[in-house]
């Protein structure tokens, strides 16, 4: 049990709660949350939700969320003084290069709507970064970036429901993208960035379809990778397992020979458990099944398969 | 200890409080939680022969009081579950209770064989291994096997009668609240030689996205679990306890140690949790502490003096 510190309103269904506690977690991690419910049967919602760590602050964890449903909606009436029951953090969250090598690195943030949530300890982290965050009427948090980063100029925003972020944004000026948002962004990047080729999705579809279930297997057999961008690269290379076919293997390695910068995209999926037991959240990867919240959230653009993603 | 002990196919459970299979991965996770050797009972993740990727789209809603699933079997295939799995799992310390199921007999009785090899070799090295079978004959989630045996008493029998010629592991049959004559299906599993039956698996349900003017669900139809279920498998529990003569592990929506109560006083040997798990990790362990906690302040020295007394 948690007891909340602040529970203040940012803008129109737009809440940053604080809560007290040493709350540890790695940038792209989340918790489970709920109202202190004591866990009985006949509360409502029943299950927890997931929400990424904005922010640790001086008085405790930092979660940015929207109202978006009932269980949202009672955690954004709760007050200052009383109590949430938190769990985790949980997940594989984005890659933590160390401070003399990013200082090198061109690396990018790009978020989208409550997307912007999960980026906040990465910008604190790669403070030279470059900050794209996109908007459709309501902007927050842009604040809190400009603080992060080393000059606020870093931090560009777009607020127009009718137009993308992504319209800021070169992506062959950066080594690394690290991305939260939703699928339709999240895709749009990937295929700005050369993640995707009709053909080879085409080709991969056609895979996947006829060996789903020899790929099930690796889900829980693959050590998780700890993730950098420099072994993102390498891995560009070598991506294929290597079952996959050859003509499919061809244009990999053909697209991994373009320019492209590491991508690392944060995805949203519903989930139970939150912890990797339940198989609800899982989502079908270059690789196999992964879950969302154990090899994920955070997710290298190479691994999604991105027409799937769009659909869920 | 022998407070809460029980006993289901010739196999001592310290306590009656097992994790339901689907909810609580091979143990993995939670055991990195809380500690899970307070537990009696872990039933892994269902098991087919080959690996299965599950059901693509929506896998999870949350309704009143419950949630519809529809991962439909995913899981690593009975060889990689032994080979990658099963040490860890049996290390833990609760009974290791293998859910098994399959597309049709024959890879019902190719898995239940694999099994049972497994635990022969295991023993004879002095290791421990997989200690029990659920056959899931009762997974609403999936097209081929599961729910269309579980139905119907007849589809179900051969099934039975098969797996149980294939292994001599205790052999615990996992009963769908679908079924047509529960009761039937029941009384069949004991004619065909079943060591327990399980029972309720989720109910067939489902929820509509209005926006999409579809199913949530690609499969259309998912299964409901959670306390909206408590009050039918509880009746359903009590139905099947009192017309069999062999063990009835109840479970559907339990909640807390009175819901436990319930279903030992509706006749159950033992219980299995699973949403819960998702509502509070350290669910078992509440469970377990709780009941003991109950059976001392009422100072009830068995679980028999209370079992099947309504």
């Amino acid at each position: 049990m948690a007891t909340i510190v602040a529970n203040e309103q940012l803008a129109a269904g737009i809440f940053r709660m604080t809560v007290a506690g040493d709350h540890r977690g790695e940038m792209g991690q989340f918790y489970m949350v709920r109202c202190d419910d004591g866990y009985r049967a006949d509360s409502y919602p029943l299950l927890s939700r997931p929400i990424s760590i904005h922010e640790w602050g001086k008085e405790g964890i930092v979660f940015l969320y929207r109202v978006h449903g009932r269980g949202t909606e009672l955690l954004s009436r709760q007050m200052a003084g009383q109590h949430v029951l938190l769990e985790g953090p949980f997940g594989t969250g984005f890659p933590r290069l160390d401070v003399a090598q990013s200082s090198s690195k061109r690396i990018a943030l790009v978020g989208g709507g409550m997307g912007v949530a999960p980026l906040l300890p990465v910008a604190q982290h790669y403070r030279h970064a470059d900050v794209y965050l996109g908007y459709s009427g309501t902007v927050f948090a842009v604040d809190s970036f400009k603080k992060a980063v080393v000059h606020s100029e870093q931090v560009q925003v777009m607020n127009d429901a009718r137009r993308s972020v992504l319209e800021l944004l070169d992506t062959r000026r950066y080594d690394c993208i690290m991305a939260c948002g939703p699928a339709g962004m999240l895709r749009a990047l990937a295929e700005q960035c050369g993640y995707i080729d009709t053909m080879s999705e085409h080709i991969h579809n056609e895979w996947m379809s006829h060996h789903s279930l020899a790929t099930a297997s690796a889900w829980m057999t693959t050590e998780i990778e700890q993730t950098s961008a420099e072994q993102a690269e390498v891995h560009s290379s070598r991506m294929n397992t290597p079952s996959m076919n050859t003509s499919s293997m061809n244009i990999e390695n053909k697209m991994s020979t373009l320019q492209r910068p590491a991508l690392y995209v944060s995805i949203e999926r519903r989930m139970a458990c939150g912890l990797g037991a339940c198989l609800t959240c899982t989502v079908r990867t270059r690789h196999g099944n992964r879950r969302t919240c154990k090899e994920g959230p955070v997710f290298r653009a190479e691994e999604v398969c991105w027409d799937e993603l769009a659909h869920l | 200890m022998s407070l809460l002990t029980c006993n289901i196919g010739g196999i001592s459970l310290r306590n009656p409080i097992i994790m339901a299979s689907g909810t609580f991965g091979f143990g993995r996770e939670y055991a990195q939680q809380y500690d899970v050797s307070v537990l009696g009972g872990i039933c892994g993740k269902g098991l087919t022969l080959e690996p299965r990727a599950g059901n693509a789209g929506c896998r999870v809603q949350e309704t009143a009081a419950g949630m519809l699933n529809s991962v439909g079997l995913e899981n690593p295939g009975i060889a990689a579950f032994l080979a990658d799995e099963l040490d860890e799992m049996a290390a833990l310390g609760p009974c290791v209770i293998a859910n098994l199921g399959g597309a049709n007999e024959d890879e019902y009785v190719k898995g239940a064989r694999q099994l049972t090899a497994d635990y022969h070799r295991r023993q004879r090295a002095g290791r421990r291994g997989v200690e029990m079978i659920e056959l899931n004959i009762s997974c609403p989630n999936v097209k081929q096997g599961g729910i269309q045996f579980g139905v119907d008493t007849a589809m179900a029998r051969p099934i039975v009668r098969a797996v149980r010629a294939a292994t001599d592991l205790p052999l615990m049959v996992k009963l769908s609240p679908n079924a047509q004559q529960i009761v039937e299906m029941a009384l069949m599993c004991e004619q065909e030689g079943a060591d327990a039956v399980s029972l309720v698996n989720t109910f067939s349900a489902m929820k509509i996205d209005i926006q999409r003017r579809r199913s949530y669900f690609d499969n259309g139809y998912a299964g409901l679990s959670g306390p909206a279920i408590k009050p039918i498998a509880l009746r359903m529990v009590h139905q099947v306890a009192h017309a069999v003569q062999i063990p009835v592990v109840g479970m559907g929506g339990i909640s807390s140690v009175e819901d436990a109560i319930e279903f030992i006083m509706a006749g159950a040997e033992a219980v299995q949790v699973g949403t819960h798990n998702f509502v509070n990790i350290r669910a078992g362990k509440m469970l377990v502490e709780g009941l003991e906690q109950w059976m001392r302040a009422q100072g009830i020295a068995s679980l028999a003096e209370i079992r099947g007394i309504v």
